[in-house]
């Protein structure tokens, strides 16, 4: 490939100069003309009939303009996702959960409307609740929802290849079991929207989101009417992190507030509301069943996972299933076997997070398997090593596997970690000092780019040429800090061959953009950014024909980079610039230049775009991490000292953001590994707070080696999706290190100081 | 009750009434409309808030309206003098300690406290500088590279 | 939102008499750092909250005896940079340093950390560790107070609610004594889980003249391990004797368990608390008489 102008460069976000000088305008901090302030009315109980709501006082406390509960609005229940269709926008006769909504207030201050919260009265009558998914699976417990039938969601069976027989071949059987907590995203800023309802049934909705066409389709659906009477625009978020991918609950009941009163009504949630009730991960409960030879090839593996869905359904099936190919896929395992199922409780519901899933079945597999390697006197690189994936067909799930840099993400991670020698000096430390070292690893696959989910894999980008030569990019992408926005300038200066400053993004209002479903599954950059690149690429195609009239030569003997047009054979010499040719058009030529780009995946298996398992991932991205602690054994006090990643980016695009990525990631699955506690007591969310909830700070952050694996794959310019990877291993390497260091090994995150405490002190040793 | 105060803010002078129970936080975003300041948990935990107010930075969520009577107030829009950025924010974009900007103001404002005291800090008192303000996006690590870069340039170190 | 009006008097005198005349419904305001998050949670309701803040109340003044007296109001951030405390009290310094962030210090007081009583306050366990007293003001008078007795429950502690607290006043610090406060915590900025005193000093190199440990965060108001102090007391300070002393702090939170409610919660549970008060409590009296030594040896 020939030297590249901005592809592949340390670039800094094109948003970040508005950002620091507090210029940035996000939703909290957004007024409107004749504005109202929106407050919910949540259940204080976890199971109730609702016998009796009584707003009347709170509707005379003057200020308020509305307040509205389900004998207000068109009675419906909607879903997220059409798999099961479960949820009120307000409850009419039953809560199911603390935080469940009931009513809602728009008054023309906040405090105002939190005045009128106080003035609502509930009479409940309370039913038993069901908190623990497994007892929730009994036939004898309550049920979340009665016309259901039972508390069972949804059920998921794949087997691949021959399970029982993969055992009966099998010298040694394996079994564990894993809890994978639920992680709050606690993203800076609150959830939050801003509606405003026009006259003949139109919504405009303003709201960070990450797919702003995804929230339409969702509020339209909750509200029961036609898309095209909705207008999302997204207003960049302040974090992320999957909990903005599913609509916000507040967002139909800002638009009712706002039908009913005529006026703008932003709601924003507290930072306690956000804690519970803006959803959490799904909590994983992880069975497995390994099968391995005696040289620790596994012949088998089988794994049983049951998904706290929560009081009402989110992305649980989504996730049963891409936490099923992920399984399946990482390490060649010729007989496999996955079930999964999705569990009602009278929990908060739960949502997408970050690595989709990944991280909780990760952690269960990658510190099972490290017990294997335990057992059979193996390294646990070794045997990662022997059951590796390669490049083509996976033995049992036929999912293709287009780059495969299994091996280098191991070995690369070996070498900067000093894995070798660390792990022998180590395994020869004297077991009776207070203070033990432990370094862990371990390996995941991730999609590099999403899945073929039904419209999931195509998009579209415009390009229009003002006549001063600036170059706008009308494109899906969503911007949360991820460098989204940045990554689109980049593939469209590199791909036109124009300056960087002399891009424009358009993006975020569905009035305006593609069709495109959003920012989750790392797909925005393979997927849009093929688009952006197609736009590109026709744009200059157009532009290199009128310079070659202007120069009078052949379009074909020019090519353009950085702002500049020359003759391929003297790209030394500057002919003119693209800003001179845009110019040239429209007053010489009298017309305009314009680009046009679509991607859309091809190669979709036949009904893969809803049925297929692993096939349904277009490309795999892999990873690797090692995480080195010192444990004090007195106090059960881990300390992480070091903690090395490799990721497979296909292309690292911009190596600042690309780090920036992994830097955050890590941080998020630190936090989840070790510190990041969600405690619910019968349904009751006890840890609403950041003094209780403990997110990583500066000082907790441990010294952080990175590198990046360039596997180039299908995206532009080779690049894979890293977004979400970099949490994935995090954990089970943590568990892992956590295990060398004592040998007390914990299967219930977080990996926190009071259990391995607990672990000395059952086997023996403090 | 209604109170009325008078403060600076970044430079300017304010006469203005306000609650009893209004806290500076609120004063400055919604009030005097300067939203760069953000709010992220109203307990004191997360920095968001962060205000330098008489030369110190303080969360602006735990201090009353009324308090800061007779004060004076920077904010992150008090920072930059014109288009001239301070170093600060200019490590800040450079380094790449940007993401989705929420913590943004707060960690600047924070830095810049440490900065004027301690002009060549080590890395470890930078991070305990900014152990009030949240990110959740970076992992701190950039955030840190830009502070030590910024630091470097305040002392005119050649590079 | 539970409304308040905000007074600001001009003088001690005048906060007082304030206090006096709304008694339960005026709560007075330091640094708000604790108030403010009680009452947006609805914890505390006041009326109205009396600034004490700007009464003089402000600073560090030596004695004659060359002891402290530190102001109420004086905030965590100006004790740290006090260079008095830094170089006589180094290890109150210490404790300064890694309390709440750099903002909170910036508002928060002495005052309201003692006053708040706490269970996880960093500073009463250390200051009742030297013995420090107070000085109690209200319309009618002063009283002298010795923080031993001073707190009564979670919140609750002896001063009434028209007294004021005036200042923290701390005894000479002498050559052959050291004192340290370790606290365990879940991440850097972290109430303490569990937090350990230990005020010692000694007769020569290694026997102990003195010693007192206090016990933080493990039950409603700081606990004064009297049995594992005494071991120390006329002890030669070695590994024995600080195992001993450990048990015995220990222990000391065993015979808090059968008189309160030890605290049990998200962020640890009661065992832990107690298991880790033995090892913080052999660590930090290491650490004592080590700072003890040197400042012998000095
Ligand atoms: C984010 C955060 C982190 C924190 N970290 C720590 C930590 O690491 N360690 C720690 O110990 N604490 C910590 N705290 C708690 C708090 O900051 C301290 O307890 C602080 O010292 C309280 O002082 P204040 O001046 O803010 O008290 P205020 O909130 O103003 O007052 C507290 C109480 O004391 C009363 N009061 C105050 N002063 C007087 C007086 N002079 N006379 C009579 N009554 C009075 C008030 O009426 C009130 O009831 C933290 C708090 C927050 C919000
Ligand atoms: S908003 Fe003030 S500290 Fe979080
Ligand atoms: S950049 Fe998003 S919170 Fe720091």
């Amino acid at each position: 490939m020939s030297e590249m102008t901005v592809v592949g460069k340390y670039i800094p976000s094109i948003n970040a100069l508005s950002k620091v000088t507090g210029q940035n305008k996000m939703l909290q901090d957004m007024k409107m003309p004749g504005m109202l302030y929106g407050k919910v009315f949540r259940s204080t109980q976890v199971h109730a009939r609702i016998r009796k709501i009584d707003v009347s006082k709170a509707r005379k406390l003057p200020g308020v303009r509305a307040v509205i509960t389900a004998a207000d609005i068109p009675p419906r229940v909607y879903c997220y996702s059409p798999d099961s269709v479960d949820e009120e926008i307000l409850c009419s006769k039953k809560v199911r959960y603390i935080g469940d909504e009931i009513a809602a207030v728009a008054a023309d201050s906040v405090e105002i409307a939190q005045e009128a919260l106080k003035l609502i009265e509930v009479e409940y009558e309370p039913l038993p609740g069901t908190f623990d998914t497994v007892k929730a699976m009994e036939s004898n417990a309550p049920l979340v929802h009665e016309d259901k039938g039972s508390n069972i969601v949804g059920e998921l069976d794949k087997e691949f290849g021959d399970i029982e027989k993969g055992f009966a071949e099998s010298d040694h059987i394996f079994e564990d079991y894993f809890v994978s907590s639920r992680q709050a995203h606690c993203c800076m800023e609150t959830r939050g929207c801003i509606a405003q309802y026009a006259a003949g049934g139109s919504y405009t909705i303003w709201a960070p989101t990450q797919g702003p066409h995804n929230t339409r389709t969702q509020l339209a659906e909750a509200l029961g009417i036609d898309k095209s009477k909705v207008r999302v625009i997204d207003t960049a978020a302040g974090g992320a992190f999957g909990q903005k991918v599913m609509l916000d609950t507040n967002v139909p009941i800002a638009a009712y507030l706002s039908k009913f009163t005529g006026r703008p009504v932003k709601l924003v949630n507290t930072r306690e509301e956000e804690f519970f009730n803006s959803r959490t991960s799904y909590e994983f409960k992880v069975y497995l069943k390994t099968g391995v030879t005696e040289e620790g090839k596994i012949l088998a593996k089988q794994a049983r996972v049951i998904l706290d869905n929560g009081a009402y359904t989110d992305q649980g099936f989504n996730m049963v299933r891409f936490a099923g190919v992920v399984f399946s896929v990482l390490y060649d395992v010729p007989n496999i076997k996955y079930q999964g199922s999705l569990v009602y409780t009278n929990n908060q519901p739960s949502t997408a997070f970050r690595g989709f899933g990944n991280q909780q079945i990760n952690f269960a597999f990658e510190a099972h398997l490290d017990q294997i390697a335990a057992k059979l006197g193996l390294d646990p690189m070794e045997i990662r090593l022997l059951n590796a994936n390669k490049t083509g067909y996976t033995k049992a799930t036929k999912a293709f596997i287009n780059t495969c840099p299994f091996k280098e993400c191991i070995e690369e991670t070996a070498r900067l970690s000093g894995w070798a020698e660390k792990r022998k000096l180590y395994d020869k430390q004297d077991k009776n000092k207070r203070f033990q070292r432990g370094i862990g690893m371990a390996m995941m696959t991730h999609t590099g780019c999403s899945t073929r989910n039904g419209g999931f894999l195509a998009g579209e980008a415009f390009i229009k040429i003002s006549e001063d030569g600036i170059v706008s990019l009308i494109t899906p992408i969503v911007e949360l800090g991820q460098g989204g926005t940045t990554a689109m300038t980049q593939i469209v200066a590199e791909g036109m061959g124009v300056k960087m400053e002399d891009v424009r993004i358009i993006n975020a209002d569905t009035e305006v953009i593609p069709f495109d479903p959003g920012a989750f599954g790392s797909r925005q950059t393979f997927i849009d950014g093929h688009a952006a690149l197609a736009a590109a690429l026709d744009a200059k195609k157009e532009m290199l024909s009128v310079a070659a009239t202007m120069l009078d030569c052949k379009a074909e003997e020019l090519d353009a980079a950085d702002g500049i047009v020359f003759m391929k054979n003297k790209p030394d010499d500057p002919k003119v610039s693209t800003r001179d040719v845009a110019k040239y058009v429209v007053t010489q030529k009298g017309t305009l230049i314009s680009g046009y780009g679509l991607y859309a995946d091809e190669t979709a298996p036949e009904g893969g775009r809803t049925k297929a398992f692993a096939t349904y991932i277009p490309t795999y991205a892999y990873g690797c991490q090692a995480i080195e602690v010192e444990v004090d054994q007195e106090t059960g006090k881990v300390e992480i000292l070091k903690i090395t990643a490799l990721t497979d980016s296909g292309r690292t695009l911009n190596p600042l953001l690309a780090e920036g990525q992994i830097h955050g990631a890590l941080a998020q699955g630190l936090g989840y590994a070790f510190t990041e506690e969600y405690v619910i007591d019968e349904g009751k969310v006890l840890t609403d707070s950041f003094v209780d909830y403990k997110v990583p700070r500066a000082e907790d952050m441990p010294e952080m080696v990175l590198d990046f694996i360039e596997s180039n794959d299908l995206g532009p310019y080779g690049v894979k999706g890293i977004g979400e990877s970099g949490l994935v291993p995090t954990q089970a390497a943590l568990a892992n290190a956590v295990y060398q260091a004592t040998g007390v090994l914990i299967k219930e995150l977080p990996v926190k100081p009071e259990k391995v405490l607990k672990g000395l002190k059952q086997r023996g040793l403090c | 009750m209604k109170h009325t105060i008078s403060l600076k803010v970044n430079g300017e002078s304010y006469k203005i009434d306000v609650q009893s129970e209004t806290v500076l936080l609120d004063l400055i975003r919604e009030k005097l409309d300067l939203t760069g300041t953000k709010d992220g948990c109203r307990s004191g935990e997360c920095g968001a808030c962060t205000v330098m107010m008489n030369g110190v930075p303080v969360n602006s969520c735990m201090v009353l309206a009324v308090e800061a009577d007779g004060s004076e107030i920077t904010t992150i829009e008090g920072l930059s003098k014109g288009d001239e950025l301070h170093p600060l924010q200019k490590s800040f974009i450079e380094k790449g300690a940007v993401q989705c900007g929420y913590c943004t103001p707060g960690m600047i404002l924070s830095a810049k406290a440490l900065l004027d005291r301690n002009s060549a800090p080590t890395s470890e008192e930078v991070k305990k500088a900014i152990r009030g303000n949240i990110c959740r996006c970076t992992g701190y690590q950039k955030i840190e590279e830009a502070i030590m870069d910024a630091a470097s340039t305040m002392r005119g170190d050649e590079k | 939102m539970n409304r308040f009006d905000y007074l600001k008097p001009v003088d001690i005198k005048e906060a007082c008499t304030i206090l006096a005349d709304k008694g339960s419904k005026a709560k007075p305001l330091a640094g708000g750092t604790d108030l403010l998050v009680r009452w947006r949670k609805g914890k505390v309701c006041p009326e109205y909250l009396v600034d004490l803040k700007g009464l003089g109340l402000e600073g560090v003044s030596v004695s004659k005896d060359g002891g402290i007296s530190i102001g109420a109001l004086s905030t965590l951030n100006s004790l740290l940079d006090s260079e008095y405390i830094c170089r006589n009290y180094p290890f109150l310094t210490e404790i300064l340093d890694d309390m709440g962030s750099v903002q909170i210090r910036n508002r928060a007081t002495i005052g309201g950390n003692i006053c708040n009583a706490s269970s996880t306050s960093d500073l009463a366990p250390i200051l009742l560790a030297l013995g420090a007293k107070s000085k109690a003001l209200a319309l009618d008078g002063e009283r002298e107070l010795k923080l031993e007795n001073f707190f009564l429950s979670p919140g609750k502690t002896v001063l009434a609610e028209n007294e004021i607290l005036a200042d923290i006043q701390l005894p000479p610090f002498s050559k052959k004594s050291g004192a340290v406060y370790l606290k365990m915590k879940r991440n850097a900025m972290d109430l303490a889980l569990a937090g350990v005193a230990v005020f010692l000093t000694l007769q020569d190199e290694d026997t102990c003249a003195a010693a007192k440990i206090v016990l933080g965060a493990v039950s409603p108001t700081p606990v004064i391990a009297t049995q594992a102090s005494d071991a120390l007391v006329s002890a030669k300070i070695d590994e024995k004797n600080i195992e001993k002393a450990a048990d015995l702090a220990e222990k000391a939170v065993t015979l808090v368990k059968k008189e309160v409610r030890p605290i049990d919660n998200v962020r640890a549970s009661s065992w832990y608390r107690q298991d880790v008060i033995k090892s913080l409590t052999a660590q930090a009296i290491e650490i004592a008489y080590k700072r003890a030594l040197q400042s012998i040896k000095k």
